[in-house]
C-alpha cells in the first residue's frame, strides 16, 4: 500500500493537478484576505462564487467570447458584493446572517436562472460556453520535471500568483491598503483621524466581489468547462478557513489555500487505492482550528501584557 | 432607577410593546415581499402562473399526505430552530448544529443496532444518546470561544467538517450494510422507531418530543437564572460580566445546548423517518434552524410557527414543481430574502422612529 500511496504522489501530474484545484481557492482566499482586513468577514463568498460561475457559462455562451465570460462574472461579483455590503453596512444586518443568506439566495437563483436558460436544473452542457485557455510557456515547459508541473497550466492560475503578490503590495505598501487595515484593527481610531471607516469598507467589500467572481469564473471556464447545481461545493468556506490558517496575510493564505488544494487533491487520488480519504480530507481542517486556536491563545496573552 | 421601577413605568411599557409590533410588522412585511418576489418568478416561469400559484399556495393543504408532509418537515426545523435560538439568544453564531445533527443520529444508531433490546428502551437510549454526541460536538467549539474567544463560526464550520469526515468514515467502514443498493447502515428494527401518529401520512411521535423541547426551552430562557444569563450575555456581554453573571459559562453552554438539542433532532429524525442511516453529508438543517430562529425573533416559543411556515413554503414549492415547471430551489430564495429582510435594523427604520416620535408627542402634550 505504502508503494502505491508514493507512486501516486510523487508523480508530476500530481504535482501538476494540486495548481489545477487550488486556482479558486486562492482567488477566494484573497477576497476573504480583503474583507477580514477590513474587520469584516464575508460570508457570502460562497454565493458569490456560484452566482460569477454560472454567469460565465452563460455570457461566454451568448457572447462567444470567454473574456465577456469573465468580465460579466466579474460583473456580477460586485453586484453581489455590493447588495452585501448595503445590508450589513448600510441597513445594519450581521455579517453572518446576511452573507448566509446571499448564500442562500445564490443556491436558488443560480438554479432557477439555469433552469430558465437551459431547461435543466442539473448542468449546463447544452450551453456552448467558452474556457479560459492553458498557456505552455516557452523554456520553462523544457526542464525535466518542474516543467510538467509549471507549464500548461490555466492562465488564470499564473495570475491568481500575481494577484496574491499584488494584493501583498495593496495591503502594506500603499495608503489605500493602509487604511483598510487600519479600519480593519480599530475603527473608531481610524475614524478619528478622518477616515470613512463605511467608505474603506465598501471598497474592500467591492474588491472582494471582484475575486471571487474571478474564483466562480474559473470554475466553469478553467477547472471545469459547465455549471453544476452547486459546484461551488463548500470552496468559499474552505477559502474562509485558509484566510483565518494564513492570518489574513495574502501569500500565508496562498499557501493555505494550496494546502487545502493538495488535500482534496491527495484525497482523490487515494480513493484509487482504497485508502481511508477521510482522514486525509479533515487534515486540513484540523490544522486550520489548531492554527486559529494558536492564534487566539496569543491574542489573550497579548491583550493581558498590555492591560497589565 | 432600578429595573422594576423602569419595567413598571408607563413609558418602557409602551416602548416594548411598540417593539414588539414593529418586529412582527417587519417579519410580516419581509415575508410578503419575499413570497411577492416568488410570484414574480412564478409568472415568469410557468405556463399557466395563475394555476402554479394556486398550487404553491394551496398545495400542502390538497391532501391528507400533502399536509402531513408539511408536519414532518417541520419536526427537524422545530429542534435546529431551537438550538440557534438559544445561541442566538447570547449572540453566538454558530453553525454547530449542522454537524450534531449529522452526527448524534449516527452515534444512536450505531448503539441501537447493537443493543439485545430492541423495544422502546432502546428507542430512549438512542435518543438521549444522539442528545449527547450532539452535545459534545458542541463542546470543542464553545470551549475555545468562551476561553480563547475564538470566531465560533469559523470554527464551527470547520469542525463541522472534521465531524462529517469522521462520521462518514464510521458509517463506510463500520455500519455500511453491504446488501444495500446505496450507501446505508444496516436497518433499523421496527419496533426501535418512533410510531406514526396520524394515519395516512408519515408524521411520527417525534413531533411531541419537539413540542415538549419548545416549552421546555421556552421556560429556561424566560424563567430561569440561567436563562436570563443567555439574555443578559447576548445584550451586553461587558455589562453581564460586570453584573456578576459568568459568561464563560454562558458562551460555552449555549453551543453545548445547541448542539444537544440538534442531536436530538437528528436521533428523531432519524427514528421517525427512516429505516437506515443514509446521509453521507450534513442536511443543511443547521441553516434552516437560524432561518427559523430568525423567524421566530429567537423567541423558543414561536419556533413552531417558524418552522411550520418553512416546511409550508418548502412543500408548497414541491407541490407547484410536480404541477408546474417551476424548479423546487425557489424555496432558498424565499429564504435568503426573508433573512436578510428580517435582520436588516436599518429595513423600515425610519417608520420606527415615526413610530417613536409620534408616542413622545402625544406623551409631551
Amino acid at each position: 500500500m505504502l508503494g502505491n500511496l508514493v507512486s501516486v504522489i510523487f508523480t508530476t501530474s500530481f504535482a501538476y493537478s494540486i495548481f489545477r484545484i487550488s486556482t479558486s481557492l486562492i482567488y477566494a482566499g484573497m477576497a476573504a484576505v480583503l474583507a477580514e482586513n477590513c474587520g469584516v468577514s464575508n460570508i457570502g463568498i460562497e454565493g458569490i462564487m456560484l452566482i460569477s460561475a454560472l454567469v460565465a457559462v452563460i455570457v461566454s455562451a451568448l457572447t462567444g467570447s470567454a473574456f465577456w465570460g469573465l468580465a460579466a462574472a466579474v460583473g456580477a461579483g460586485v453586484a453581489v458584493a455590493f447588495i452585501l455590503a448595503y445590508f450589513i453596512f448600510h441597513l445594519k444586518t450581521h455579517f453572518v446572517l446576511s452573507g448566509l443568506s446571499i448564500n442562500m439566495f445564490a443556491k436558488g437563483a443560480t438554479i432557477l436562472m439555469l433552469f430558465f436558460v437551459t431547461g435543466s436544473k442539473g448542468t449546463s452542457t447544452t450551453l456552448a460556453s467558452k474556457t479560459i485557455p492553458d498557456v505552455s510557456i516557452p523554456f520553462i515547459k523544457e526542464i525535466p520535471i518542474v516543467g510538467k508541473i509549471v507549464s500548461d497550466q490555466n492562465i488564470l492560475t499564473y495570475i491568481a500568483f500575481l494577484i496574491t503578490g499584488l494584493l501583498s503590495y495593496y495591503l502594506y505598501e500603499t495608503k489605500s491598503g493602509l487604511r483598510i487595515r487600519a479600519v480593519g484593527a480599530n475603527p473608531e481610531a481610524a475614524a478619528s483621524v478622518g477616515v470613512s471607516v463605511a467608505g474603506v469598507r465598501y471598497k474592500a467589500f467591492l474588491l472582494s466581489g471582484v475575486l471571487s467572481g474571478i474564483a466562480g469564473a474559473y470554475l466553469t471556464m478553467g477547472y471545469m468547462n459547465t455549471f453544476t447545481a452547486n459546484m461551488t461545493a463548500g470552496r468559499g468556506f474552505i477559502a474562509l478557513a485558509a484566510c483565518s490558517m494564513g492570518h489574513n496575510s495574502p501569500w500565508a493564505t496562498c499557501f493555505a489555500a494550496l494546502l487545502f488544494g493538495t488535500a482534496d487533491a491527495l484525497s482523490s487520488s487515494l480513493q484509487t487505492i482504497n485508502f481511508p480519504t477521510q482522514f486525509v480530507q479533515m487534515i486540513p481542517y484540523v490544522i486550520t482550528i489548531i492554527g486559529i486556536m494558536l492564534y487566539s491563545i496569543k491574542a489573550q496573552a497579548d491583550q493581558h501584557a498590555v492591560e497589565r | 432607577m432600578n429595573k422594576e421601577r423602569l419595567k413598571g413605568s408607563d413609558a418602557y411599557q409602551e416602548y416594548k410593546k411598540q417593539e414588539l409590533i414593529f418586529g412582527m410588522m417587519k417579519t410580516f412585511l419581509a415575508v410578503a415581499i419575499s413570497l411577492g418576489i416568488v410570484f414574480i418568478i412564478i409568472a415568469i416561469f410557468s405556463d399557466n402562473p395563475i394555476a402554479a400559484a394556486a398550487s404553491f399556495i394551496g398545495g400542502p393543504f390538497s391532501s391528507l399526505r400533502r399536509f402531513g408532509n408539511m408536519i414532518e418537515a417541520s419536526i427537524p426545523l422545530i429542534f435546529t430552530g431551537l438550538a440557534a435560538c438559544i445561541m442566538f439568544q447570547a449572540q453566538q453564531f454558530s453553525l454547530i448544529g449542522d454537524g450534531a445533527f449529522y452526527l448524534g443520529p449516527l452515534a444512536a444508531i450505531a448503539f441501537s443496532l447493537s443493543f439485545p433490546d430492541q423495544g422502546l428502551l432502546n428507542t430512549i437510549i438512542s435518543i438521549l444518546l444522539g442528545g449527547i454526541v450532539g452535545a459534545a460536538c458542541g463542546v470543542f467549539p464553545g470551549f475555545l470561544k468562551a476561553k480563547w474567544n475564538t470566531n465560533e463560526f469559523v470554527v464551527s464550520m470547520m469542525f463541522n467538517y472534521v465531524i462529517t469526515f469522521f462520521g462518514l468514515y464510521i458509517l463506510l467502514n463500520k455500519l455500511r450494510d453491504p446488501g444495500s443498493g446505496f450507501v446505508a447502515s444496516f436497518a433499523l428494527s421496527k419496533t426501535v422507531r418512533l410510531a406514526r401518529i396520524i394515519p395516512g401520512t408519515k408524521v411520527h411521535s417525534g413531533l411531541f418530543i419537539a413540542l415538549a423541547m419548545v416549552v421546555l426551552c421556552t421556560v429556561f430562557i424566560y424563567r430561569t437564572r440561567f436563562g436570563f444569563a443567555i439574555r443578559m450575555t447576548g445584550s451586553n456581554i461587558k455589562f453581564a460580566r460586570y453584573i456578576g453573571v459568568n459568561t464563560f459559562l454562558v458562551v460555552f453552554m449555549v453551543q453545548v445546548i445547541g448542539g444537544l438539542l440538534a442531536g436530538i433532532g437528528g436521533t428523531v429524525e432519524l427514528l421517525g423517518m427512516y429505516d437506515r442511516y443514509q446521509w453521507t453529508a450534513t442536511l443543511g438543517l443547521g441553516f434552516d434552524g437560524m432561518t427559523v430562529a430568525i423567524l421566530a425573533a429567537n423567541n423558543p416559543a414561536l419556533v413552531p410557527f417558524g418552522a411550520l411556515f418553512l416546511a409550508y413554503v418548502r412543500v408548497g414549492t414541491e407541490v407547484m414543481a410536480r404541477v408546474n415547471n417551476v424548479p423546487t430551489e425557489t424555496v432558498y430564495l424565499i429564504q435568503g430574502f426573508a433573512m436578510l429582510l428580517i435582520t436588516a435594523s436599518g429595513f423600515l427604520v425610519r417608520w420606527r422612529h415615526k413610530m417613536t416620535v409620534k408616542s413622545a408627542a402625544r406623551r409631551a402634550v
